[in-house]
């Protein structure tokens, strides 16, 4: 109703910035792969915020907004052929430089995105599968369907990795 | 594979100090610029009156005879048609778009006949004929004014020789010295603008969210909040109260009035009541998704006071890009707008009535 688009303050911003930053960027690392487009889509969920006069009803609502509106930025993103690679070898200096076994991590992130969502929601966030389904307008057994397929490609995926080794 | 050594994997993708701060900075530089330029452009700010706000022209007579009753509807406060560039989101991606839509501008001062009623027409036309003509000059280097010249949205000294040309011509006074409120309880709204309580009778089980809320020295207000009752939340609800003798600066956007009822009553202290609603969701000219609402219209002898009244939303806000099954969705746009749904409805009539009854409205002069 009002032309005036932004309708939150710095100091608004910035507190919910703080309390929320990490979560953002593991939704926007997980999907764009690489810290340079996860920055900016970490930005870009931000200046969203900024600029939306959604009212939160608490903190887990202000979560599952950014969340879904990071996935929704990144899935867009993913669409647009300029995004730049990053060597993947190098992909762990700048997100975990202190972390040696990268296999589960590497294996999450080469989860297609139609599986990142909803297995990033499930495991780390502890949604249930219909809060999950809400989020992400899906069935709560299309949840399920998806968390299964996504746990068997990470085990063959660590199989793999193991008889490599 | 145990479901903790999937958290670690997420663990690992770690924000560091460095990117954390800098993206932060980032983001706020992006917020200036975006408030330089707004300050700037100084188009309308017409202000929400709850998630919503809504229109309808489907009239019933009212005529002198229903300002009699004090009874006053949408199309007595309509004060003409603009069309609207708004940004949407396609659904499921987020993709942003352009789409020209055309809205209905309500004045929240006074209904038609009256100096308020026909001073903010008047300015209104004005304002949006003049920024429209000037629009390239508006850059981000024009200083916002000085005192009410500013809440009047004036970006040039034309404009606010033409403010004051119209005060003078209906004898209304300007709104002036707003005074923000974020966070604050509804009697301190209420302090502020010099008018007994509103809060409800049954405070003692209905308590309030923090009120967002400005307040003119001449007691004119607005205030955006949430009631609850017990652990199920109610429903949002602004009020807006302008007072007469000035020029209220704000008016409503309402766009598809077709979709409004209108009916009225009168509150068990005598006080006439209208209540325009649409229980259907809908999307409002800036391409905001809504709520069903209602809009309560009161005449008070030194006031009119608007009150929007919508229900919590649940799944709307978890999807920026929702739309609804009658929009017509652009080509290529992807979704199913029948798989969103609401989980709470606009109250029923009487607990309509019911509400507006809790308020008090006789207390608001």
């Amino acid at each position: 109703m009002k032309e005036v688009i932004q309708v939150r303050t710095e100091k608004e911003i910035t507190a919910i910035y703080e309390r929320q930053a990490d979560t953002v960027w593991r939704v926007c690392f997980s999907f764009m792969k690489n810290h340079h487009d996860a920055q900016d889509m970490l930005q870009e969920t931000f200046i969203r915020l900024m600029r939306s006069d959604v009212r939160f009803q608490d903190a887990g609502h202000e979560k599952a907004w950014l969340i879904v509106t990071a996935s929704n930025l990144c899935k867009n993103a993913l669409r647009h052929p300029e995004r730049i690679p990053e060597d993947i070898d190098g992909l762990w200096d700048l997100a975990a430089p202190e972390r040696q076994d990268t296999g589960l991590a590497e294996a999450v992130l080469a989860l297609p995105p139609l599986y990142q969502e909803a297995v990033y929601l499930y495991y780390y966030e502890g949604y249930g599968t219909e809060e999950i389904g809400k989020m992400l307008n899906i069935t709560p057994s299309a949840v399920r369907s998806r968390l299964a397929r996504a746990r068997t490609m990470l085990k063959l995926e660590m199989e793999e990795e193991e008889h490599e080794k | 594979m145990k479901n903790e050594k999937i958290r670690e994997a997420y663990d690992s993708f770690r924000l560091d100090d460095q990117t954390r701060q800098a993206a932060l900075e980032n983001i706020l530089e992006a917020s200036r610029q975006e408030r330089t330029a707004s300050a700037g452009k100084r188009k309308r700010r017409i202000r929400r009156l709850t998630a919503a706000a809504a229109c309808a022209v489907l009239l019933l007579g009212f005529g002198t005879a229903a300002y009699a009753l004090g009874w006053f509807g949408l199309r007595d406060l309509s004060v003409g048609k603009d069309d609207h560039e708004v940004t949407r989101y396609r659904y499921p991606d987020g993709e942003p778009y352009q789409k020209m839509v055309e809205s209905e501008i309500l004045s929240l001062g006074g209904y038609t006949g009256t100096p308020e009623y026909e001073a903010f027409a008047e300015w209104d036309a004005y304002r949006r004929s003049y920024v429209e003509a000037h629009r390239d000059e508006l850059t981000n280097e024009v200083t916002a004014p000085n005192g009410y010249y500013d809440t009047y949205f004036c970006c040039f000294p034309e404009m606010e020789e033409k403010l004051d040309e119209i005060l003078e011509k209906y004898g209304l006074k300007p709104v002036e010295n707003e005074q923000d409120f974020e966070g604050a309880s509804l009697q301190d709204v209420c302090d502020a603008a010099g008018i007994g309580s509103i809060l409800p009778d049954r405070a003692d089980t209905v308590w309030e969210a923090g009120c967002y809320a400005y307040v003119f020295d001449n007691g004119s207000f607005h205030l955006e909040t949430s009631l609850y009752t017990g652990e199920e939340e109610l429903l949002d609800f602004s009020l807006n109260r302008a007072v007469y003798g000035s020029l209220y600066p704000y008016g409503v956007n309402i766009r598809d009035a077709e979709r409004f009822t209108e009916w009225q009553f009168t509150t068990e202290e005598g006080v006439p009541v209208t209540v325009a609603e649409i229980r259907e969701p809908f999307t409002d000219a800036y391409g905001q998704n809504c709520a069903p609402t209602a809009l309560v219209l009161i005449g008070r002898p030194e006031s009119m006071v608007t009150i929007g009244i919508s229900p919590r939303e649940q799944a709307y806000y978890l999807i920026d890009g929702v739309r609804y099954k009658d929009e017509e969705l652009p080509e290529g746009v992807i979704g199913t707008p029948e798989s969103h749904h609401w989980e709470y409805e606009l109250p029923s009539r009487e607990e309509i009535r019911d509400f507006v009854e809790d308020l008090h409205p006789e207390q608001i002069p």
